[in-house]
């Protein structure tokens, strides 16, 4: 979530502070940046503000006039065509991006508002005092972060950073940034300074990947990163360590599977941003794509692990929004929109945002995504972030579902109808984010007690899915999607796929009803392809029935019709973390 | 949602062996976890039942 010291939301006209933010995910009501009343009908339970690093508060600076910034004839000039307002500001905020993609802010600028600068020092103190003041340990828990926000030659690098800890450890440093001398756009300078964070403040910390859709192929690298750095072990393991999650879902797109890579999987195209890199400058290429998607940067940890020891992707999933409105809207009847720009208007849906190689990424392309459920034994900041340490947690993209996942070796059909699920599943076996435990003599293959409940106000559920990568004795990768519990009277078909479960999307109207589907699904499921001696993961994708998309929404709402090209509803999804499986497990 | 956790957690207290019980307080090692698993005599989540939660939570 991003709130307006981040530049780019600052340029975008988000006016609303971290405090805002902080206000509006717990549940009150709040006036957006253009005016409009906007409140979630169910607040969350937790948050992490994490506004880029480079330049945070310059913009807001700007705005107001601060005699420090005014003092740079560059920034006097930015701040004068901001506040004029039009076309001006317009061509302000053009004007500022390509100076700064062209690395010609005045250096002093860019140091002002880099390490070792006390108005630096100044914004950070107050970005924790804000986690600080909205922090309510059993209600409303605010983990202190920020974004280390690295892009290479436009290819998205970024990481959103999330400290476990309070004021006494946040505050001993910075944030670091990407841009040199003071920062450093290589993840391994930022695992270095992660390191130090932890031996310096004995606190604890870990970042978040995101938009590897974004990247061109560089965010989940097999052999060689793309300045020719070999991946070793000691790559692997500062990975694994400092990186446990991948954000598989956002505003940004879907990172989950791309239909060029998993041609079996008829679900794999879902709310895709697949045209280029972040900021559009290089068309993206299929060979491109096994670097980009969470389920095959699962597979390439297998790859990587069977020939270093060491598995670099061994990540859970998340899902988060992303927005850049200080707004953490994730639900598509109650969309904020990227940007404050792309606050609820009739025209928001129908420009584009910008052009990649000659074709058009398009505004209604944004995607009303995601949350992220943590199995947490308390909402408090160090509850929560243990829960991702250990990977127990699941992404959505937007829907309030629950979902649990075990494996083990021991489970009975009959655990599935326990109303005691979590007891049956910790006490047989490991959670969402575990490697299976040792493999008992004589046990043929691992089962997974699957369950999922529907968001309680939401859609029924279509179908529970295991979706399981392994690696073969030649060091191949390979996947596979099960259908393992379904709604309704269907049966498998001959190809082995399951039928729709259809659609009562009223597309006019902006709603459906819960006429198909079904509440509740689980199952015991067994891996009925299991070898003992490969390496595989197993994670669970749970379907929603169709509902309507945010466009469908709009369209009914400003009496417009939906652009060319959208979906008029999209079946919703949940992702688990991983279980992992290893011949020594 | 807080109080639920609680008291599974003093119940499970009482019940465990008392070998076990000493661990209470500290982070649960998979080491100790393993180690605890192989006679078999109890769970080794015994700990992580004391932590159920009721619900996920979202962010």
């Amino acid at each position: 979530m991003h709130t307006n010291l981040s530049t780019d939301a600052g340029l975008a006209g988000n006016r609303l502070s971290p405090a805002t933010a902080y206000r509006f995910a717990r549940g009150e009501e709040v006036t957006s940046s253009f005016g409009h009343p906007a409140r979630l009908s169910r607040p969350l339970d937790w948050l992490v503000i994490a506004d880029h690093s480079d330049g945070i508060s310059m913009i807001g600076d700007m705005l107001a006039g601060d005699p420090d910034v005014m003092a740079f004839e560059q920034a006097a000039k930015w701040s004068k065509g901001m506040t004029e307002g039009g076309q001006a500001a317009i061509d302000t905020k053009n004007d500022l991006v390509k100076t700064f993609s062209a690395g010609k802010v005045e250096p002093h600028l860019v140091a002002m508002y880099s390490p070792g600068s006390r108005k630096f020092k100044r914004v950070w103190e107050g970005v924790i005092a804000d986690a600080e003041d909205y922090n309510e340990p059993g209600r409303f828990s605010t983990l202190i972060g920020f974004e280390w926000t690295a892009l290479v030659n436009g290819n998205n690098l970024h990481r959103v950073v999330i400290m476990r800890d309070g004021p006494m450890r946040a505050s001993q440093v910075v944030p670091m940034t990407t841009t040199p001398p003071q920062g450093s756009p290589d993840p391994r300078d930022l695992w270095k300074w992660m390191k130090n964070y932890e031996e310096k403040t004995g606190g604890e910390i870990l970042a978040i990947p995101h938009n590897g859709n974004l990247s061109n192929g560089i965010m989940f690298p097999l052999a060689e990163r793309w300045d020719g750095f070999k991946l070793d072990e000691a790559y692997a393991t500062d990975r694994a360590r400092y990186e446990p999650l991948y954000e598989t879902t956002q505003v940004k797109g879907d990172g989950e599977s791309h239909p060029y890579l998993s041609p079996d999987d008829e679900f794999a195209d879902f709310e895709l941003w697949d045209l280029g890199n972040l900021d559009g400058t290089e068309v993206k290429t299929n060979n491109m794509l096994a670097g980009e998607y969470a389920r095959e940067g699962l597979k390439r940890g297998l790859a990587i692990e069977g020939r270093l020891g060491a598995n670099p992707y061994k990540f859970g999933l998340i899902g988060s929004t992303d927005s850049h409105t200080s707004l953490a809207t994730a639900g598509e009847d109650n969309f904020f929109g990227k940007n404050s720009v792309d606050e609820p208007s009739p025209e928001r849906m129908s420009y584009a945002l910008k052009k990649v190689g000659g074709t058009p990424l398009n505004s209604w392309q944004n995607s009303a995504s995601g949350l992220t459920a943590v199995w947490a034994t308390e909402n408090t900041r160090e509850a929560i972030f243990d829960a991702m340490l250990r990977k127990e947690v699941y992404a959505t993209t937007g829907p309030r579902m629950t979902v649990r996942l075990f494996g083990g070796w021991d489970f009975e059909p009959q655990d599935i109808n326990s109303r005691l699920l979590a007891r049956i599943g910790y006490e047989k076996g490991v959670p969402m984010g575990s490697d299976l435990r040792r493999r008992p003599e004589g046990a043929s293959a691992p089962s997974f007690l699957v369950y999922a409940l529907r968001d309680p106000v939401g859609a029924n559920l279509d179908r529970v899915q295991i979706v399981k990568g392994w690696l073969d004795k030649d060091g191949k990768t390979h996947e596979k999607v099960y259908d393992v519990a379904w709604s309704g009277e269907r049966s498998l078909e001959k190809d082995g796929k399951l039928p729709s479960v259809g659609n009562t999307v009223d597309v006019v109207n902006a709603t459906w009803s819960n006429t198909i589907g079904a509440s509740e699904l689980g199952t015991l499921w067994t891996d009925p392809d299991f070898d003992p001696a490969e390496r595989a993961f197993y994670y669970a994708r749970v379907l929603e029935i169709p509902t309507p998309r945010w466009t469908t929404y709009d369209a009914h709402r400003f009496g417009i019709d939906t652009p060319e090209g959208a979906p008029t509803s999209l079946q919703e999804r949940a992702y688990s973390s991983p279980i992992w499986y290893g011949p020594q497990s | 949602m807080r109080i639920a956790p609680l008291v599974i957690a003093i119940t499970t207290l009482v019940s465990m062996p008392s070998a076990f019980a000493q661990e209470m307080g500290e982070t649960p090692s998979e080491t100790m976890l393993s180690k605890t698993y192989q006679n078999k005599t109890y769970s080794p989540y015994a700990l992580r039942l004391a932590q159920l939660p009721p619900n996920p939570t979202l962010g």
